[in-house]
């Protein structure tokens, strides 16, 4: 009987913001799960003989079992051959990450195994100018199509080169934050000649902004693939899954990350709370019951995490653990992530730059960076930062998402002399 | 940080620190790290460390490639890249300049000196403060490369924090081969060595030292000597 862990990098160490996207689990309904009085949809069950469920990847012809793998680190190649060996067939890696050393690992152990005809293998490049922190609008470099093209080429063959491979299945336009990122003229001048030279089967985009990214891609119509944020506590915005499901329907090929709410950093770490083992395939399970979701790239660092997650991949049921999980009564009414969609800004009467406060409050809070908290303060329009918010006796703006906005202004101007602008 | 943000959390990464500067044709933006503990700052330099690279002495230690140079000191990490003509030398200027305002300890982990020097492939030092080996009952861990007439191997040491945890370390990976492969008793590597194997990681050997664990991945036939004297090293 497998012990209780205590997960590392996937440790929900805040009380999680729990709720359900009921009307896609439980054939329209939209109360809590545990409360739900229609019948629950069949779940997909793997085919008989104990394959894992399949899906295919949009228009790429691509199929992939529906959970893959994020490689996290480049110290553990024992990961990817054991991910291999149960049936994992799709490698995610990134240019950037460990400064390349993670692509030189893929790229020897795919090899070590003979096993590149076998496998699906995806990396991203970055734009130049892409920073760690937040660049101001006037420090921004403004590069022209031709310097992103040939950054890109370039970083793109030291991938090639590292990956000791001659082409990738999927190559991404990383960490795409804005419409403009996506619809680069540099990069997809770099990306459409690379696929049409045969390096790169199939371009896509990665971004944390999924909504945006989906729409983007829909109306510019010559990415493949979109690889983004999409977990349970999402569950209940709507426009957003409706996107997902249009843009399925093109043809383009959908790959979950941060599928384990892993995607934004976990809120204090004060509140620590570690959430039972069954919180981490019910939150994979929610994300590939949505059927234009073709694969999960949860990432492993430890085996326990494949052993336990990769069974996802032939019987999407939850099991009672699971259901006990995700109708968690303890939602809590300060959920935690705030995705920047900008719906509550026309509550405000005094017009304040809510999301920006949000996303000081998570620098300062989460992050405990309080440089880039004051950065992010000072970076707000005139007249609608902190200090236009005066008390308004209740705040009167409402998150979608459920994040509780008042409280979160209410600290930040408690930390307001931490972080003066 | 997007998806490379997750090995900065798992060397607990405090604050990052994010300026852009324009220095002539030159600009460039410096990230500074503040990793808590100079393991830890080690330990994500060392994570992106290629022994490939051209190196400098900045810092404790720092590399240099096109456009980019990062160093480590203290419990700081510190990243800068540039872009226009003669970047490189601004950089390096820059890089100095914040080596001698960040002052503390120019040194690298003390631990590593407890590493066995001969064979020892320069730069190939790491510390792995989460899940080393894909483990986690086996952190925090120091590991270096070695070579062999026979072959190259991976020394690791598993820091427990006393010798009965040290044992319990050893336990854990015993029970994690029989489950998925083989252990054995391994004497003619001391007393108390064992190999374990299995088709995803290889073989190994280890042993309770004091309160590390010793562990030499596939370990070359003639390593026997070797890995007694690394296990000794620790007492």
């Amino acid at each position: 009987m497998k012990s209780l862990h205590m997960w590392n990098r996937r440790d929900f160490i805040a009380k999680p913001t729990i709720w359900l996207a009921a009307s896609h689990l439980l054939g329209g309904s939209t109360v809590l799960f545990g409360e739900s009085t229609q019948a629950e949809p069949a779940a997909p069950q793997a085919e008989a003989g104990g394959k894992p469920i399949c899906r295919t990847l949009g228009k790429t012809g691509i199929t992939l079992p529906i959970v893959s793998m994020g490689v996290m680190n480049a110290d553990v190649p024992g990961l990817i051959r054991h991910s291999y060996e149960l049936g994992i067939r799709h490698f995610d890696s990134a240019a950037h990450y460990q400064e390349g050393r993670n692509e030189e690992m893929v790229g020897s152990m795919i090899k070590e195994m003979s096993v590149r005809d076998k496998v699906i293998i995806s990396t991203k490049v970055l734009r130049p100018g892409w920073t760690f922190g937040p660049r101001a609008q006037d420090q921004a470099r403004n590069y022209s199509p031709a310097e992103v093209k040939a950054h890109f080429l370039e970083v793109f063959e030291s991938s090639l080169k590292r990956l000791q491979m001659d082409y990738v299945d999927i190559l991404y336009n990383h960490a795409c934050d804005s419409e403009a990122d996506i619809a680069s003229e540099g990069a997809l001048e770099a990306m459409t000649a690379l696929k049409k030279e045969g390096k790169a089967r199939f371009i896509g985009v990665s971004s944390h902004r999924p909504e945006m990214a989906l729409n983007e891609v829909m109306k510019l119509g010559v990415y493949d693939v979109v690889l983004t944020t999409i977990n349970y506590t999402m569950a209940n915005d709507e426009g957003l899954l409706k996107t997902i499901d249009a843009t399925a329907k093109k043809g383009i090929g959908i790959v979950a990350m941060k599928t384990q709410a892993g995607g934004f950093r976990r809120p204090d770490a004060r509140e620590e709370n570690p959430l039972p083992p069954a919180s981490q395939t019910a939150a994979l399970k929610w994300v590939l019951r949505h059927e234009a979701i073709t694969t999960a790239i949860p990432g492993y660092t430890r085996y326990e995490q494949i052993d336990q997650d990769f069974p996802v991949a032939f019987n999407l049921a939850y099991t009672p653990e699971e259901r006990e999980f995700l109708s968690g009564k303890h939602v809590i009414a300060e959920a935690q992530f705030c995705r920047q969609c900008g719906q509550c800004r026309s509550d405000c009467p005094r017009g304040v730059d809510i999301p920006a406060l949000m996303r000081s409050h998570m620098y300062a809070v989460q992050y405990s960076n309080r440089d880039l908290a004051r950065f992010t303060l000072a970076s707000v329009e005139t007249g609608k930062g902190l200090d236009a918010c005066s008390s308004c006796g209740a705040c009167k703006a409402t998150c979608r998402n459920y994040v509780n906005i008042g409280t979160k202004i209410a600290q930040l101007k408690a930390l307001k002399h931490d972080i003066a602008v | 940080m997007d998806g490379a943000a997750d090995i900065f959390q798992a060397y607990d990464l405090q604050a990052l620190f994010h300026r852009d500067f324009k220095a002539g044709p030159v600009e460039f933006t410096v990230d500074i790290f503040d990793m808590g503990t100079l393991e830890n700052a080690f330990g994500m330099y060392a994570a992106e460390r290629s022994p490939k690279y051209d190196f400098v002495t900045i810092g404790a230690e720092g590399y240099h490639d096109e456009g980019i140079l990062n160093f480590y000191q203290d419990r700081y990490y510190v990243k800068l890249a540039g872009f226009g003509p003669g970047a490189d030398p601004v950089l390096r200027q820059f890089a100095v300049a914040i080596s001698e305002r960040i002052g503390g300890d120019r040194g690298f982990p003390a631990f590593l000196s407890k590493l066995p020097e001969a064979r020892r492939k320069p730069r190939t030092e790491k510390y792995l403060a989460k899940d080393p080996l894909g483990h986690p009952f086996l952190s925090p861990a120091y590991q270096a490369e070695y070579e062999f007439d026979s072959g190259e191997s991976t020394l690791m040491i598993s820091v427990g924090a006393s010798a009965e945890d040290a044992a319990s370390r050893m336990r854990s990976l015993e029970d994690h081969f029989r489950h998925t492969g083989q252990w054995n008793p391994a004497p003619e590597f001391g007393r108390g060595a064992a190999r374990g194997s299995n088709s995803f990681e290889g073989s190994l050997v280890a042993t309770a030292s004091g309160h590390y664990v010793v562990i030499l991945l596939n370990p070359p036939g003639n390593s026997t000597t070797f890995f007694q004297d690394a296990a000794a090293r620790l007492q």
